[in-house]
């Protein structure tokens, strides 16, 4: 009988196969396969786990740099003067940046929210192992389980 | 064969190299990118791949030539529109210097990241083994998942903090230290509180322009740069993590659903 649960990577994983090997599974019924993305392009917005995106915070950086020099230069000669108009401007600029990298990443934006699935784990045991399995793999956070008798 | 170790001591294509002060690191970097924080500050790009040393010895420079030259003054009254002036506060037994340095930084360190962009590229191929921890009587530095967004918000609120998070100490020391004495010299904090009180002129009046106007770039580049590496270090631990798995977890004996 087969148990698949499926994982992101994380020390969650490595402790739930570890859990497995104390409760009697040997090395050799456990199989991890992980997987290879898909998405070509790089994503936009990033989680703990979807990690990618350098090129989320490039063009806000920069922009909100420029942005902020010359809020702090005018702001000599602004009423609220240069801190108030700096930290605007590099808002400002952080803002501009954001929309620009939305709108051109709109598209794979909507990809990488599609699913998260990074590793597969089949084990193979015994009827009388089912219910420890189950619960070892629920606990360390996969994403699901599923079973072949 | 030790299980759960990379075996390789020393690779021709390395795809990261550790302390437990830091790892270093070969991914892909948009060489504009790296060439533009070169111009916002010598001394960043090369930081930001990982060329320390270079990268602290440009940063040296800049301030010295920039400080003795008065040019960010000089930037301030010429983004005001008061030439005169700017031309008048330069000082030209210094100013010459900076334009040579100032356009190595920014050759030096796009060329880098085209190259070192190429050899990452190999590293993957070659599947170079990574160590997930280095460990010292001085630091632990450990392969995790981290968020990209708490570094931000710890590098919002004090440059160099968010790299502490991320465990890429040589670049938030060097923030912090700067941070905090472009902060002091800048008066910044005072301006900061007499404009929370309402006091705008006196916020304007305390603040020394010079210093301020370093600090823009900073707060930027430290930004980006850990978020970057918040990001790249979360791929390196799912990339070693996939090793391990299909190095360890795949034995052919496995008895496969049929």
């Amino acid at each position: 009988m087969h148990i698949v649960a499926s994982f992101e990577h994380s020390n969650f994983l490595e402790l739930a196969i570890s859990d497995l090997e104390q409760k009697g599974i040997e090395k050799n019924r456990i199989c991890a396969i992980p997987l290879n993305k898909m998405v070509k392009e790089r994503k936009l917005f990033d989680t703990l786990h979807r990690a990618d995106g350098q090129s989320m915070f490039d063009l806000p950086a920069i922009i909100a740099t420029i942005f902020m020099t010359l809020g702090v230069s005018w702001g000599f000669m602004w009423k609220w003067g240069p801190i108030i108009w700096g930290l605007l401007a590099f808002v400002g600029g952080l803002a501009l940046g954001l929309v620009i990298k939305y709108l051109l990443y709109k598209k794979s934006l909507k990809e990488s929210f599609r699913c998260n699935t990074e590793v597969v784990l089949i084990i193979d045991c015994k009827p009388d192992e089912v219910e420890t399995v189950e619960t070892v793999l629920f606990n360390h956070l996969a994403i699901g389980i599923g079973k072949k008798t | 064969m030790r299980s759960g170790y990379p075996q390789s001591p020393k690779q021709r294509r390395p795809k990261a190299v550790g302390s437990s002060i830091a790892t270093n690191y070969l991914h892909l970097r948009n060489p504009y990118v790296i060439a533009w924080w070169s111009a916002a500050f010598p001394g960043f790009g090369h930081v930001s791949l990982g060329n320390y040393v270079i990268g602290f010895l440009l940063f040296a420079w800049e301030m010295l030539v920039n400080t003795q030259a008065s040019l960010n003054i000089g930037i301030v009254y010429s983004f005001t529109g008061r030439f005169e002036m700017a031309k008048e506060i330069v000082n030209n037994r210094w100013l010459l210097s900076y334009a040579p340095v100032w356009v190595f930084a920014i050759w030096s360190s796009y060329r880098l990241s085209v190259d070192l962009n190429k050899l990452s590229i190999l590293a993957d191929r070659n599947h170079s083994p990574i160590d997930a921890a280095y460990m010292s009587d001085f630091e632990i530095n450990i392969l995790d998942k981290r968020s990209p967004w708490v570094a931000v918000l710890w590098t919002a609120v004090t440059p160099g903090l968010g790299h502490l998070y991320t465990h890429r100490i040589p670049t938030g020391f060097f923030l912090l230290v700067w941070w905090i004495a472009m902060a002091y010299h800048s008066h910044l904090l005072q301006a900061a509180q007499y404009t929370l009180l309402g006091l705008f002129q006196q916020a304007t009046a305390v603040l020394d322009i010079e210093w301020l106007l370093y600090m823009p770039s900073l707060m930027g580049f430290a930004i980006y740069d850990v978020y970057v590496n918040a990001i790249e270090y979360n791929r390196l631990f799912e990339r070693e993590q996939a090793d391990y798995l299909t190095r360890e977890y795949q034995a052919p004996s496995f008895n496969m659903p049929k």
